[in-house]
């Protein structure tokens, strides 16, 4: 599904990842945790192409595309999607209009009947209100709300290649199980891969990793499987290192 | 223009859907009012007295080549007003809202949402005054401009306040699309172009109320 390799970027010259080598087939979850100031999320925004994060060495291939030419939207389309940390609100914007303008950029021919419909249901799935889908996006929205608003996109674009940067990040204990949920079930209907972004393994509990990875200056330092991630909770990134040097 | 030169024209109250040519008016609003005035496309001189305890909201938004809008409020005790503006300027935009709280109590908001589309000339002038020996008087102005060439725009905020017991605010900027906004709208498979119109749209819609989001879209629906 997605493969990088031997992967180096730069942002205003500044190299921020050098030698970087992943492989995440389809339906599995892969976890890259580090220090602040690693590149983990400047991991995110090269595969989504930033264009402020330079691709100088390497290749990125989803479902064995190069997507060295593609732009940001491009990518997405692709089926990529990127659950940020932080998720922007954007007043006077309605999420179904945003979510109707996603999908006719994507080809999809429904009319708005059906679009509401759809988005209704999908509503219900996921427990949230209706009216959700008529509030301006993320605008006075809490940080759980933020989330499962990004919840409901995955339900309605679909993506096969699901990117989650630091999703705990605002979230309550109720809050990242009730989502984590929601994202697993996802994952059982649609056979979706995850990238997961995190400094902590609160999230591990419920989404168990197929392989975690430890990433500090730039490049992966340590692999393993889901007690990777439970030793590093343990005896700290500075230890991790040390053990894998 | 003289105020003796305005037409006086005494409004009870009531929403009032402005679509066709309003100016050289002097309004006094004796009831509570909401004027809705959208796309006019006209050059617009009003002077406005709110009486004791009424409100006033008036929503204006133009999409238009080159306008002169001149307002001037003077709000009596007890009473409110919101001035909401959203505009796209084509070639020349020029507005001028005076506002004068004379009365104890008052509540006066101005919100302005500007797009500079194409080397266009903005000039914004708000001036606030709050009378003085008047108590618990509240003033807030704000512009906001979405700068899409290189020309200068003018906001000038004034706040002349000559009492003590005031609540008095104002915040202006000039700045361009915001590139986090835009990023995440591209991350959703949505192209730059439509995401900009997009976030474009919003900008100004943000200030207006949710029942005229529709009559908006409409005019901007060929942009």
């Amino acid at each position: 599904m997605l493969k990088i390799k031997n992967l180096k970027v730069e942002v205003d010259d500044k190299v921020i990842i050098d030698g970087l080598d992943l492989e995440i087939p389809k339906n599995e979850i892969h976890v890259l945790m580090g220090p602040n100031g690693a590149g983990k999320s400047s991991i995110c925004r090269t595969i989504l192409k930033d264009p402020r994060y330079r691709i100088t060495r390497g290749e990125i291939t989803f479902n064995k595309e190069d997507i060295k030419d593609y732009t940001t939207n491009e990518v997405a389309k692709m089926g990529i999607f990127l659950l940020m940390q932080n998720p922007v609100d954007i007043p006077g914007v309605t999420n179904a209009e945003m979510l109707r303008t996603a999908l006719v950029e994507r080809g999809v021919k429904e009319s708005i009947f059906e679009f509401n419909k759809r988005l209704t249901e999908s509503c219900a799935n996921l427990g949230i209100d209706k009216d959700f889908i008529h509030r301006n996006i993320n605008e006075y929205m809490s940080g759980g709300e933020r989330k499962k608003n990004e919840l409901l996109q995955i339900n309605v674009l679909k993506p096969s290649f699901i990117i989650l940067d630091e999703l705990d990040s605002g979230l309550d204990v109720d809050g990242l199980k009730s989502l984590s949920n929601g994202l697993l079930a996802y994952k059982e209907k649609m056979k979706a891969s995850f990238l997961i972004i995190t400094h902590h393994t609160n999230i591990l509990e419920y989404l168990h990793p197929d392989k975690v990875y430890i990433l500090n200056g730039g490049k992966i330092v340590a692999t393993g499987n889901e007690k990777l991630a439970y030793s590093v909770e343990k005896i700290g990134y500075k230890g991790a290192f040390s053990i894998s040097e | 223009m003289n105020d003796k030169d305005l037409n006086r024209i005494v409004v009870s109250g009531g929403i009032i859907d402005w679509d066709k040519y309003m100016n050289a008016a002097h309004l006094i609003i004796k009831g509570d009012t909401v004027i809705n005035a959208i796309n006019l496309h006209n050059d617009l001189n009003l002077k406005i007295k709110i009486e004791k305890g009424k409100s006033l909201v008036i929503n204006m938004f133009d999409y238009a080549v080159s306008l002169d809008v001149a307002l001037v409020i003077e709000a009596d005790e007890n009473s409110n007003f919101v001035i909401n503006s959203s505009f796209i300027s084509d070639v020349k935009y020029t507005l001028n809202i005076d506002t004068i709280a004379y009365g104890d109590n008052t509540f006066g908001e101005v919100n302005i949402r500007g797009i500079n589309e194409r080397n266009s000339v903005i000039r914004i002038v708000m001036n606030g005054t709050v009378a003085g020996k008047t108590k618990n008087c509240v003033l807030n102005e704000y512009a906001h401009v979405l700068n899409k060439s290189n020309n200068s725009n003018v906001i000038i905020p004034n706040l002349i306040v000559n009492t003590n017991e005031v609540e008095a605010n104002h915040g202006v900027t000039v700045g361009q699309i915001d590139e986090e906004k835009l990023f995440y709208l591209l991350s959703k498979g949505i192209s730059r172009p439509v995401a900009a119109k997009i976030i474009e749209e919003g900008f100004l819609l943000s200030i207006m109320p949710d029942d005229i989001h529709e009559k908006i879209k409409n005019i901007l629906v060929g942009r």
